[in-house]
């Protein structure tokens, strides 16, 4: 008997972490986001106002995700190579796991950094940021919702589990 | 005469730099200029002749955007202070003019809408250029002359005096003069060609450099702080120079600095200028002419006793 209950306990206990690492990856996805929006805040504060390149504000900026960096190092690139948007939104969307919508406000700076004055720039970086930021949050709530359900239900599952199983 | 090729033909376009490449060591030897215009074959210009590259080429307004590109590391932004003076400073200390359609603020040049020429001035240090003429410059083995340094365009003043400033900062033997601090007010980033917060050409051990400084703030905030022995300035002759020089030499520290003009005379008709040298500010007049090599020196004048005391005239 007390065999099968700890069977059943451990089986409720797999299922809820399947579901917490359902649920971290998606804040994973929400930390990347921050990341890259703060990234994009970062670049228009110290190319528009510290007036200082790409490649200087990319060696300065200290990246919590490897992920991150490898978008940032990507978007140096295309902009030297002039290859737009369509590649850059491709490898963002693979690499980062983030929403299209997202993706898409963040790509569009390479169509225009770099052959813009300051004041144009800043205009620019200030409403690619805003709606990398109402992207953001539209998930974040989406996410929060989605964590609640899982929480919810994940000890239901659990326990349905582990009667089919048992 | 030292400029490393590849500093240049790393700043251009794939069409650009393949063009240029085919005369590499010419232009590592002798080019003065590198221009490059948009419907125009690319144009180089050397010490004693110039000439138009592959002349059936003519070059793109999107090889132009592309050197553009990479002088500008792809961040236009970063380079908006030079380019409202018509002008880029990079690596190697070359200086990279610019021509296109002006947008202006108001009455105030803002940059421009399409850059259609670009002028790459090939940048080349000299060292000794002036070593002949250093005894004019010191009165003992501690003292300098303030000496104005006078020259037409292109007669080679920025390099004169950049060689004179890492002399008396590191020394020199004949005469002796032991070397001081020297701070250089370096207003439009050419005398040391600061390029990414590092000089580019060689200035001296003891000189301290404040670029694209404001000649007037670059005095006074050398004088209070940086406690020099003398100050090297290039272009002396705006409204407020007058102030500023009688400030240094009131403060005790010597001046070495440049003005464009033919003769002392033709100087004078700046009328800042004429001030200036009528109240014996400076010791020393040293007369630069254009020849073929890097500073060819004509006269040098002994200000205070109003004689020659040097002169290669005739």
């Amino acid at each position: 008997m007390w065999a099968k209950s700890t069977i059943f306990v451990l089986i409720i206990i797999s299922v809820k972490f399947i579901f917490k690492y359902i649920n971290d990856s998606g804040d994973k996805i929400i930390a990347r986001m921050k990341e890259l929006t703060e990234f994009t805040e970062y670049l228009r504060i110290y190319s528009c106002h510290m007036k200082m390149s790409i490649g200087e504000i990319y060696d300065q900026y200290d990246f919590k995700s490897n992920e991150v960096k490898k978008v940032c190092e990507k978007m140096i690139e295309s902009l030297e190579e002039k290859t737009g948007r369509r590649d850059y939104l491709t490898m963002i969307g693979n690499v980062l796991m983030t929403p299209d919508d997202f993706n898409r406000h963040f790509a569009e700076v390479v169509d225009f950094y770099g052959s813009t004055y300051s004041d144009i720039l800043d205009k620019k970086l200030l409403y690619t940021v805003n709606e990398m930021e109402n992207s953001m949050k539209k998930h974040e709530i989406s996410n929060s919702e989605k964590k609640n359900l899982n929480n919810r239900i994940s000890l239901l599952v659990g326990c349905l589990t582990a009667v089919i199983l048992i | 005469m030292e400029m490393k090729m590849n500093s240049i033909l790393k700043l251009l376009g794939n069409n650009i730099r393949n063009i240029v490449s085919k005369q590499s060591e010419l232009i590592e030897r002798e080019a003065v200029e590198i221009r490059l215009r948009v419907n125009s074959p690319v144009f180089i210009k050397f010490i004693r002749n110039e000439i138009f590259m592959d002349n059936d080429l003519r070059l793109s307004k999107k090889d132009i955007d592309e050197t553009i590109s990479i002088v500008t590391k792809n961040s236009i932004h970063a380079y908006e202070k030079e380019i409202r003076n018509g002008y880029i400073t990079v690596e190697g200390g070359h200086r990279i003019g610019l021509g296109g359609d002006c947008i202006y603020e108001g009455d105030l040049f803002k940059g421009f809408k399409n850059i259609t020429s670009l002028n790459i001035r090939i940048a080349r240090e000299f060292p000794g250029c002036s070593k002949n003429f250093l005894k004019f410059f010191v009165s003992s083995k501690q003292n300098i002359f303030n000496t104005l340094i006078i020259g037409p365009p292109m007669s080679g003043k920025t390099t004169f005096i950049r060689d004179v400033a890492a002399n008396l900062s590191d020394g020199f033997s004949n005469p002796h003069f032991e070397g001081c601090d020297i701070s250089i007010i370096d207003e439009r980033g050419e005398i040391s060609s600061v390029f990414g917060g590092v000089p580019q050409m060689y200035v001296g051990r003891r000189s301290d450099v404040l670029s694209y400084c404001m000649k007037r703030e670059g005095f006074f905030m050398s004088i209070r702080s940086l406690s020099p022995k003398a100050i090297i300035s290039d272009e002396l002759g705006s409204m407020d120079d007058f102030e500023t020089v009688q400030y240094a030499l009131k403060s005790g520290v010597n001046i070495i600095t440049t003005a464009h003009g033919f003769s002392l005379d033709d100087v004078k008709k700046n009328i800042y200028m004429k001030s200036i040298l009528e109240n014996n500010f400076f010791d020393r007049a040293v007369i630069l002419k254009s020849s073929n090599k890097p500073t060819a020196v004509k006269e040098i004048y002994d200000l205070q006793r109003n004689k020659v005391i040097y002169s290669d005239v005739g």
